[in-house]
């Protein structure tokens, strides 16, 4: 690929899925440096490798696998646990009450936080994060299962499909 | 948490531009002509180099020409080993190590019997720890010139805890007892290549003080093929980012 190319199709990818990758690294991470580099690290891997995507779920699925096994390396690189940044966290959090259920969600375990965004977050069924990840689909259920029970996660589709029945029930 | 909570706080998380201009800037900076070396120069890698799963251990060879755990040793100067023509240690710290003939591939313990970490078997990995040391502190001594001093080798193969290559201490209470300060640390790792399918030693020498490293202190950054010897990607890099300083010259 010549450079004038590769700066181009950088930059598209980037603006497809930059803030995604950034986003994901940053909840396995717990903070920007580290998620910076992990997305960085991410395109030039990409860079250096380039190959041809069946279409552009597939690609976003490479994207995405790619940064998980980044984070993944990056966390055992780690010398000791990494405290959250409260100035972070508040940033992200907003009002100063979310600050402790963001610190949670952080505090998950990196399979159980990267389960919760690609499913609640990004959409993915149990199915596709399985073959993302390249786990079985009752190890991907059993994740998101640790994940909502840590986070207390009130499964608020449920409970406002349920009302609607009741609603149309009554009317 | 509801799940809008939750929506909401991923929302809030954004890259800022300095993450844009560092991805955009990506293929000019990977297609900078190589300098002439038997090493390959790392490109673009920065600390996530070490993406091969772990941190090389980093080779340091002590000023009484001893290497952490018992394993094969380099004074200063010393021409580095071959892989070939390094054997295996008799020290009961040190994970007995197949041949180097390269096509006998026995499944064996990559891991050295006091890490803490989960055995594997990688018949993939041909090249010892101790070998892998070897080389980077080879390398290390092309790149600076220097000899690495006063270091302590970390095995951070462990997802829970790192320990002291070869005597299986662990790391993390004489790091917080400050016991490194002023000296430096070698973090030793190894496993596949996310996407390349490879195995790699991976190391980084960095400071050994207690205190968090800061933004943009230096560490050098090596990689090495388990199975060839060969030091695929070296750098000196920062601990939160890559800092792609041409090679120090030796003139």
């Amino acid at each position: 690929m010549e450079p004038d190319d590769r700066g181009a199709r950088i930059s598209a990818v980037y603006g497809r899925y930059g803030n995604m990758l950034y986003k994901m690294s940053y909840i396995l991470l717990c903070n920007k440096s580290d998620a910076e580099d992990a997305v960085q690290e991410t395109f030039v891997r990409y860079l250096k490798n380039p190959r041809k995507f069946t279409g552009a779920e597939h690609e976003k699925a490479w994207f995405i696998r790619v940064a998980r096994n980044v984070c993944r390396d990056r966390q055992r690189f780690r010398l000791r646990h990494r405290a959250i940044p409260l100035h972070e966290i508040e940033q992200y959090a907003g009002a100063a009450e979310d600050a402790g259920m963001f610190r949670e969600l952080l505090s998950l375990p990196p399979k159980c936080k990267t389960s919760l965004y690609l499913h609640y977050y990004e959409g993915y069924s149990v199915r596709e994060i399985a073959r993302m990840l390249e786990s079985r689909e009752s190890t991907v259920r059993s994740w998101l299962t640790r994940g909502r029970q840590k986070l207390r996660l009130e499964l608020q589709e449920r409970r406002v499909i349920h009302e609607k029945r009741r609603f149309d029930a009554f009317h | 948490m509801k799940k809008e909570d939750l929506t909401r706080f991923i929302n809030a998380i954004e890259p800022g531009d300095e993450l844009q201009a560092r991805v955009l800037a990506l293929p000019r900076r990977l297609s900078r002509p190589r300098l002439e070396n038997p090493l390959k120069l790392a490109a673009a890698f920065g600390i996530a180099g070490l993406l091969c799963a772990g941190v090389v251990a980093v080779v340091l060879v002590l000023q009484n020409n001893t290497v952490p755990g018992g394993g094969l040793a380099a004074g200063p100067g010393a021409e580095t080993a071959s892989p070939a023509d390094m054997q295996p240690s008799d020290d009961p710290h040190q994970t007995p190590w197949p041949s180097d003939d390269p096509h006998q591939t026995p499944a064996y313990t990559v891991i050295p019997q006091d890490s803490k970490l989960e055995k594997m078997t990688l018949p993939e990995v041909i090249i010892s720890p101790d070998q892998a040391i070897s080389i980077a502190k080879k390398a290390y001594k092309d790149y600076y010139g220097l000899d690495v001093e006063d270091c302590l080798v970390i095995d951070t193969c462990s997802y829970s805890q790192f320990t002291v290559y070869g005597t299986g201490e662990l790391w993390e209470p004489l790091w917080e007892r400050n016991a490194y300060a002023g000296k430096q640390i070698l973090l030793m790792s190894v496993s596949e290549s996310a996407d390349m399918g490879n195995f790699m030693w991976a190391f980084v020498l960095q400071d050994g003080a207690y205190e968090n490293i800061p933004a943009g202190t230096i560490s050098y950054i090596v990689l090495i093929d388990a199975a060839s010897g060969e030091v695929v990607e070296e750098e000196m890099g920062s601990m939160s980012g890559p800092m792609l300083t041409p090679r120090p010259s030796n003139d």
